[in-house]
């Protein structure tokens, strides 16, 4: 069997850099935020000075890998068309890609008989082009509003306020959406424990006709020893991990109260729910420290093969 | 290969632009536990002008408070949601694909 060429070299650097930068956005940005549940990470980092200096160096490498392979993207899908991908940006996609959503769904609970066919990526792969760059640029232009108060909010400083609670509330929104992204894409039977192709560039002929059917035909063929996936014990342990943080994450965002300027906070800090809301965090910034790590391994190993 | 270096050459030049208020910038912040306040701060305005600011901003903010949250709320269910049910699928697909049921 075949392996098939899958991303290419841009596309794994900018997965690489834009992941990497955003994690440590989330790591800085959440233990600053919720500092009574996630002090230490600031004491580990090297104090708040510190903590808030390498959220702007991670925020400058976010900003120059989004510009970079945001141009590159742009221009090269100009000039060279879609090749084997199939998004486009007609409006017959998107309706294909929420008929795929329904269908794949109602497959997933046994009423329907067939899963829909994908192209080279998928209607939840779809969403995470979409919806990560969107999410990016929000963080992004209120982030930059914050980091400079004095050039964008001269007529009303107090707005100052207002772009931090939407800036923390997208960020919380990102983190549930980088650990939903994982969860599926590199915890999940078939992926864990992790999903090589966007490090290597590379998907075995294999498993690409199960998850991406409608591509095979159109993929560059690479003769390369195919990659056994196997299922261990070790990887639902993973999987039902994952997927109680996001649980816990989620069920801290319903102990968020408005207080005025201060902008949301848990407001159940002690009991019950205040145990709740300290396991989420802490547990979100270890996972997100060790997603750090695999994908660095990931990285060299896939660069290396 | 020549259009793929100039694609290159810009989209560098464009990453380089973007980022180059922001250099400046972090040097100053890299002054750690020197001043972090804004140069032009809110202290120069008058009392009663930030009152007035003050009152105009906090009607505002506690609506966006409030839209956020509640965005965030259901966002974070759905999310949720999806991942069980993503998780799910894999594993369903899988299990068919061994088991010879799905080609």
């Amino acid at each position: 069997m075949t392996v098939l060429r899958r991303f290419s070299k841009s596309q794994m650097a900018a997965h690489f850099i834009g992941s990497i930068s955003g994690m440590m956005l989330m790591i800085t940005g959440l233990s600053i935020t919720f500092n009574q549940q996630l002090g230490w990470v600031i004491d580990l980092l090297g104090g708040s000075a510190i903590s808030m200096l390498l959220h702007r160096i991670f925020a400058t490498i976010l900003i120059l890998s989004f510009s970079y392979f945001g141009t590159y993207i742009v221009l090269d899908r100009i000039t060279s068309g879609r090749r084997d991908s199939n998004i486009s940006f007609s409006p017959s996609f998107f309706i294909r890609l929420i008929r795929d959503m329904i269908d794949d769904i109602l497959w997933t609970f046994g009423l329907r008989k067939e899963r829909p066919k994908a192209g080279k990526y998928d209607w939840i792969m779809v969403a995470d082009i979409f919806g990560m760059p969107t999410l990016a640029l929000i963080e992004i232009i209120t982030g930059a509003i914050m980091w400079f108060p004095a050039t964008f909010l001269v007529e009303n400083p107090m707005l100052f306020f207002t772009f931090r609670t939407i800036h923390v509330g997208v960020a919380i929104f990102l983190v549930l959406f980088v650990l939903a992204h994982t969860t599926i894409l590199h915890m999940a039977p078939g992926n864990f424990p992790v999903n090589m192709s966007i490090f290597s560039g590379k998907i075995s002929e294999k498993k690409a006709k199960i998850e991406h059917e409608e591509w095979v035909s159109l993929a560059e063929r690479v003769e390369e020893k195919e990659p056994e996936v196997r299922m261990s014990l070790a990887g639902y342990f993973a999987g039902v991990v994952s997927c109680a943080v996001i649980l816990l994450i989620a069920i801290t965002t319903t102990l968020m109260a408005s207080e005025g300027m201060a902008g949301l906070r848990i407001v159940e800090s002690e009991g019950i729910y205040g145990v709740v809301a300290a396991v989420g965090l802490n547990l979100a910034i270890i996972i997100l420290a060790i997603y750090i790590v695999v994908s660095v391994v990931a990285l060299v190993k896939g660069v290396s093969d | 290969m020549a259009g793929k270096t100039v694609i290159a050459l810009v989209s560098a030049i464009v990453a380089l632009v973007s980022i180059s208020p922001l250099i400046p910038a972090l040097m100053e912040s890299a002054e750690l536990g020197g001043d972090y306040i804004a140069k032009n701060s809110y202290r120069d305005l008058s009392p009663e002008l930030r009152q007035q600011i003050y009152s105009s901003v906090s009607e505002l903010n506690n609506s966006v408070n409030g839209v956020v949250l509640v965005a965030l709320i259901f966002a974070a269910l759905f999310v949720v949601l999806l991942t069980v049910i993503e998780y799910y699928k894999f594993y369903k697909i899988y299990k068919l694909h061994e088991s010879g049921e799905e080609k």
